[in-house]
């Protein structure tokens, strides 16, 4: 309060001066006494003739009314009398663009983030600026991505996402690295790119199959998003009566890994999901078990012991899916790795998504460690492979050899196309 | 020059005064009423928050786009609520030490107009009863206004309205809209209803009536004198209030704006008119609106807010101010 004070007694010493104007401003924010810091915003930016003050005092204004909340329409006004000031400049493009997110008008959104990218291009500091919250290009360029993604252009929007966290990542700011990370696991994610159930069931595709498997006439359909149940199943010969251990199970049906085991090749085992729904839904259509719970909170080692029936401590499954990727190694290191072994696992990386590009590289050197062979890394959904997002892992001591050798396509210089590895295309 | 430099210069001080934002969230606080309580000896000031806040480009260069002067209500809210939070402030600071949201919910009933509340209550004891007296215009239809007495009582757990009086405009009460009447501080239910010509009113709340008790003559001013301050004591020999004045004017496009200015009306005890100072503005915002005066060690306090946005207190030695409205 002092300061304001102090600041108040210049301002009343001369009220014309901008500068004056400005600084009581800026105090009245930092206090949180918004709809003040507004008042003097205005004046200063009508009592100069520095367009940078008035660019910058008009935008705290458009940032006093966000905060006062529900005066959109006046926010909107503000932020374009800032691009008319100054239209080579990002930040109010991109305050816009924010607008009009929020108001889910999105072709309005993406041509003003669009609009800012080309225009805004003026990238010196002005001063004050440490005191807006513009991150950066990349912030429009989210923009961009996620308007584009609402306006049907989809696939700009994936590659606008993928450039951010490839090229970005080190500039990120945590919020941001975050919303991009979630993002793209929202609409990247082959979970949400309308998965087929009946891949398999095409017949002409089943004739070009490159792994047979005893069984394999009992299959119909793959329920997995990519075929993982017909990789575990090729890679143990079509084994019935398995065992699985499926953290992040998802839909019981509907892209999952273990419904087409269960249901055809009578195994058992036990599912972990955090969603409620999802497992009501298990529950209601699978026979096996399911637990609703955090998979970072589970002692693994009692939950194996508890729910399933294992030889020799082996456990023919293990699914690790879980968002993000830290999390998902997160539980990989959980695992009681010493004490049981799983024949298979699928293991989601979701390199596409990790903003940091850390944990792809961090599970393969602790499963590689722990015996696992990576048999087919870097798998995608999209037909492009732009966005890889899984490794497929088999234990060296519980594989058959020349099963191992044909299931083999291990090449870290490439994504992998599911329906390539497996013959379909 | 502004008055607040003037005073500043004669070695006064000017405070801020600032609620938390967990009670404005964002929106302005104003027209804040200040007065010294003896019987409990605090400085009291009521300060009126509302959900609006006024944009107000006073040079009409960055308009909004309805206009300089425009209230923005939240888009989904066009009610003009009010709420009143009595605080206690620091004698030598001014600082707010405490606030009190006065609990009107015992006496509220459903607001039936889209003004809703007390506006711009001034603070008084008289016979040992706390009021903020104001306007309420939630209560008709149409917005029909009239002064109204809340009786305040501290609580264990904070500040509530115990009483409420609507008082009828004198008779025969049919104008629309009253306000802005002003207590006069030591002359218990008596206000000052109008202040050209001067117009005291007599309240009685056994019946909730008001009556003309003294109308003085007409002035020609350059502005349509409207409340301000209480009436206090000046000199023990006159009386004096802060008053404003109102230009409305349309900008160049033809909307609406205003100008708010103060003077000092000085009045003998009879009642006669004895000054009228110059026109002033307090710190050279358009609008401007002193509602609290009082007297505390050798200095006069004036509250009164900016744009509606913002409040302050501002400290006047006694000789100036005396200078300013005798000299």
């Amino acid at each position: 309060m002092l300061r304001l004070k102090q600041l108040l007694i210049d301002y009343v010493k001369n009220t014309e001066q901008a500068e004056t104007n400005l600084e009581l401003a800026i105090e009245y924010f930092k206090v949180r006494h918004y709809a003040a810091a507004l008042s003097f915003f205005l004046r200063a930016a009508e009592r100069t003739n520095n367009v940078e003050m008035q660019y910058f005092s008009l935008l705290k204004v458009g940032k006093c009314l966000e905060i006062a909340g529900n005066r959109l329409h006046t926010v909107r006004a503000v932020y374009q009398h800032c691009i008319n000031i100054l239209p080579n400049r990002p930040e109010a493009y991109y305050y816009l663009s924010r607008i009009y997110e929020w108001q889910e008008d999105w072709t309005t959104c993406y041509t003003i983030a669009n609009q800012g990218l080309r225009h805004g291009i003026a990238d010196n500091k002005m001063q004050y600026q440490e005191l807006l919250d513009y991150p950066g290009k990349y912030a429009l360029l989210f923009q961009k991505a996620l308007s584009a993604w609402w306006w049907g252009k989809n696939d700009e929007s994936r590659d606008i996402l993928q450039d951010l966290s490839t090229n970005y990542r080190n500039k990120l700011t945590p919020e941001f690295k975050y919303t991009i990370q979630n993002n793209m696991a929202r609409i990247v994610s082959p979970a949400d790119s309308a998965p087929s159930l009946k891949r398999y069931h095409k017949i002409h595709h089943y004739d070009r199959f490159k792994f047979r498997f005893d069984n394999l006439n009992l299959v119909e359909e793959s329920y997995a998003q990519i075929y993982q149940d017909l990789f575990i199943l090729s890679a143990l010969n079509g084994k019935k009566g398995g065992t699985y251990l499926e953290i992040g199970s998802g839909h019981p049906v509907l892209c999952n890994n273990t419904y087409l085991l269960e249901s055809v090749f009578d195994w058992t085992g036990c599912a972990v999901e955090i969603n409620s729904k999802y497992v009501e839904a298990y529950k209601a259509k699978r026979k096996n078990q399911v637990i609703c719970d955090n998979a970072l909170n589970i002692d693994y080692s009692e939950l194996i012991k508890s729910n399933i029936t294992t030889s020799s401590n082996i456990i023919d499954y293990l699914q690790l899916d879980c968002e993000p990727a830290e999390v998902t190694y997160k539980i990989l290191l959980k695992m009681p790795l010493n004490d049981y072994k799983f024949r298979v696992i699928t293991y989601e990386h979701d390199y596409y998504a990790d903003v940091d590009k850390i944990y792809r590289e961090k599970s393969r050197l602790y499963l590689a460690n722990n015996g696992y062979i990576l048999v087919v890394n870097d798998l995608c959904s999209d037909y492009n492979k732009r966005f890889s997002f899984e490794d497929w892992w088999v234990h060296k001591d519980l594989i058959d050899k020349d099963t191992l050798n044909k299931l083999l396509s291990c090449n870290l210089e490439t994504n992998t196309d599911p329906d390539e590895y497996f013959g379909f295309r | 020059m502004n008055f607040c430099k003037q005073v500043l210069d004669a070695g006064g001080t000017i405070a801020p005064l600032v609620l938390p934002y967990e009670i404005t969230k964002g929106t302005g606080i104003f027209n804040p009423s200040i007065y010294y309580d003896d019987f409990t000896d605090k400085l009291l000031v009521n300060i009126r928050h509302c959900q609006y806040v006024l944009y107000h480009a006073e040079k009409e260069i960055f308009e909004s786009q309805w206009g300089p002067l425009t209230y923005l209500n939240p888009e989904n809210d066009l009610t003009l609520t009010t709420n009143n939070y009595l605080c206690e402030l620091n004698k030598n600071t001014l600082d707010i030490v405490q606030q009190c949201k006065i609990d009107t919910s015992k006496l509220d009933v459903k607001p039936i107009w889209e003004f809703v509340g007390l506006e711009d209550a001034r603070i008084v004891r008289w016979e040992n009863k706390l009021y903020a007296i104001g306007v309420r215009r939630d209560t008709t239809r149409n917005g029909v206004g009239r002064m109204e007495f809340s009786q305040l009582e501290y609580t264990d757990v904070g500040l509530e309205e115990v009483k409420r009086h609507r008082i009828a405009a004198p008779p025969p009460d049919q104008t629309y809209c009253e306000k802005n009447w002003v207590p006069i501080i030591d002359m218990p239910y008596h206000m000052v209803k109008w202040s050209n010509p001067t117009e005291i009113v007599s309240i009685n709340l056994e019946t909730n009536t008001s009556e003309t008790v003294f109308l003085g003559k007409h002035s020609p001013q350059p502005y349509d004198f409207r409340g301000g301050s209480q009436v206090i004591p000046l000199n023990n020999e006159f009386y004096f209030a802060c008053m404003h004045g109102v230009s409305l004017y349309s900008s160049e496009s033809g909307r609406k704006d205003a100008t708010y200015r103060h003077c000092f009306i000085i009045w003998d005890r009879p009642w006669n008119v004895i000054k009228y100072t110059n026109f002033f503005s307090f710190l050279d915002n358009k609008i401007e609106f002193c509602t609290g005066m009082c007297y505390l060690d050798n200095h006069f306090l004036l509250s009164f807010g900016a744009q509606d946005n913002s409040s302050y207190v501002l400290k006047v030695p006694k000789d100036y101010m005396e200078n300013v409205c005798l000299g």
